[in-house]
């Protein structure tokens, strides 16, 4: 190779590699991983809406099923769990400390009358830290259907956002009561 | 050496070039490092003794915080051992799956490690590249497992649920996705001269050096050692599946920065191959109920190949609901620690995050 050739090939090599990663350029034309959060609705690949069944979330627990024996509160690992007397039921209840939880979904796993479930809801939102050791029951508390419902009515535009922005406490928490 | 011409600066824990929460005390002469100490610690949590206090399933809550990039080795390794001692036999479809879970969680790691390399350098537009197709793995690990980060998916004996009708379907899509984005992070990052003016001849090293020293997976197969765990001493279904091992052999930041890229390639070719030579049958082998799970004494070291290198754990049982002791063996023990401060020496400050970087050193794994 003559020294003028690999000048050439220099040259070639220097102006790819300089105009190579403008290439990245074109992503600007692209819609962005990110969502707007709680405008937007996150969803996989093929556009189905997430989180996934699967997903685990705050707890429900049927009562009429569980028979209270205890099991989930002896294999959280996080000691979430405990079991606790409620006025007006003969049977201890399991109440889970929202502090603790790491949610691995064993208590699910391990409960022998499939009466404990994790739902796919995630959203945890109250002022008062008190709310998050509840004894979960057959439905959601009421501070997370509150949420659902607002998040789901709600679809994306600038309108929305900027009206969301000017009043921050438009969403008020806070309705759900610990039973005692 | 007179006193005044050394300078020792702290580098971390608060630091946007550092990977997590370690720190370095460099002693520097103008810009070149001299000598570097490690400083671990900052995440120590005791994970090896607060697993002896914990029951053998309670356990699998615990072990994936170990590494948070890639957490399912760990799950992996540890159920291994767990098995080995008892004796059981992980039905072939939970091998299989297994093997999809290992690898999905490689290609995030290594998705993520590249970005956090781009961002190193000061290429900013990898790490939000990654980190968004890093996004739909963590979709299919969420329809998978119902997780995100942490999965809990393995147990002793196989995995905790059988896939999703539809979830094989997605996982080829994001395949096909992330497949079709290589080629644009290889003409931004790699095909960019300050990537060439950054990372190529930055801190080689030799495979007898490296051999030495214990550096494990990539970083050794950068150097030209055809090591890989899967292939060497086969675990899950890696025996039944089709890929190749990378090596290249500069052995310097740019060869280490390639294999990975080329491990994503692997991994995507692995997940096909699993998901199309799937097997029936059940997931999860005849075990006990977790509160009755009791494992006869006995002692094993199951390793695995991890996005970082070799990840073993020294599992000891003297029978009982409880472990006697689990050592847990990181790659990033040996490669944060005295690897890297044997490589830091005599190179620029700047080039302190990138090496770093490049050996994809996780810290939450050195501490534990
Ligand atoms: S394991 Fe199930 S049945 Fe038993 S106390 Fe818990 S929720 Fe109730
Ligand atoms: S999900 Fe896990 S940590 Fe949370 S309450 Fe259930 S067993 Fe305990």
């Amino acid at each position: 190779m003559s020294p003028g050739h690999r000048q050439v090939i220099m040259m070639t090599d220097f102006v790819k590699k300089t105009i190579r990663p403008f290439r990245a350029l074109r992503f600007l034309a692209r819609k962005p991983h990110t969502i707007i959060s709680p405008h937007e609705q996150h969803n996989d690949i093929e556009g189905e809406p997430l989180p996934t069944e699967r997903y685990r979330g705050i707890h429900i627990n049927d009562w009429e099923t569980c028979i209270s024996c205890g099991l989930c509160a002896r294999i959280c690992p996080c000691d979430a769990i405990e079991m606790v007397d409620v006025e007006g039921e003969q049977k201890k209840r399991p109440e889970v400390s929202y502090g603790r939880c790491c949610f691995c979904g064993f208590c699910e796993d391990v409960c022998p009358r499939d009466s404990m479930h994790l739902t796919s809801n995630y959203v945890m939102i109250d002022k008062n830290s008190e709310t998050f050791t509840f004894l979960p029951e057959n439905d959601l508390k009421e501070f997370q259907k509150e949420y659902i419902v607002e998040t789901s009515q709600l679809r994306y535009n600038d309108k929305d956002v900027k009206k969301a922005e000017k009043e921050p406490s438009a969403k008020k928490g806070g309705k759900g009561k610990k039973k005692k | 050496m007179d006193d005044f011409r050394s300078t020792e600066i702290i580098f971390g824990p608060q630091h946007p070039g550092i990977h997590g929460n370690f720190a370095m005390r460099l002693e520097l002469e103008g810009d070149m490092v001299r000598r570097a100490r490690l400083v671990p610690g900052y995440l120590h949590r005791a994970f090896e003794k607060l697993m002896e206090r914990r029951t053998w399933h309670q356990n699998i809550a615990l072990v994936p915080r170990i590494c948070v990039p890639d957490p399912d080795v760990n799950e992996a390794a540890y159920s291994m051992a767990i098995e080995n001692i008892m004796g059981l036999e992980v039905p072939r479809r939970g091998n299989y799956i297994r093997s999809i879970v290992l690898e999905l969680s490689r290609l995030a790691a290594h998705l993520m490690g590249l970005g956090g390399l781009g961002g190193a350098i000061g290429l900013y537009t990898l790490p939000m590249w990654t980190n968004g197709e890093r996004d739909y793995v963590l979709d299919l690990f969420e329809a998978l497992t119902g997780g995100r980060v942490y999965h809990m998916y393995t147990w002793p004996g196989g995995v905790r649920w059988d896939m999703p009708e539809n979830w094989p379907r997605k996982a080829l899509k994001v395949m096909d996705h992330i497949e079709a984005q290589l080629p644009s992070y290889y003409s931004l990052f790699f095909e960019s001269k300050v990537t060439d003016a950054r990372l190529k001849g930055l801190a080689p090293i030799t495979t007898s050096w490296a051999v030495e020293h214990g550096v494990t997976g990539p970083n050794l197969r950068a150097t030209g050692l055809e090591v890989d765990l899967r292939r060497d001493d086969p675990y899950a279904a890696y025996e039944e599946l089709d890929f190749d091992v990378i090596t290249l052999k500069q052995g310097d930041g740019m060869a280490r920065a390639l294999v990975r890229w080329y491990e994503v390639g692997q991994s995507i070719r692995i997940i096909r191959d699993a998901i199309e030579k799937m097997p029936g049958g059940p997931v999860i082998a005849k075990t006990p109920p977790p509160l009755a799970f009791m494992v006869p004494p006995g002692d094993h070291y199951a390793h695995v190949e991890s996005s970082k290198g070799e990840y073993g754990y020294y599992v000891i049982s003297k029978g009982g609901k409880y472990p006697y002791r689990v050592h847990v063996r990181g790659p990033s023990f040996t490669h944060g620690i005295d690897v890297l401060e044997k490589m830091l020496v005599n190179q620029e400050l700047a080039d302190v995050a990138l090496i770093t970087g490049g050996l994809d050193v996780c810290p939450p794994d050195i501490d534990r």
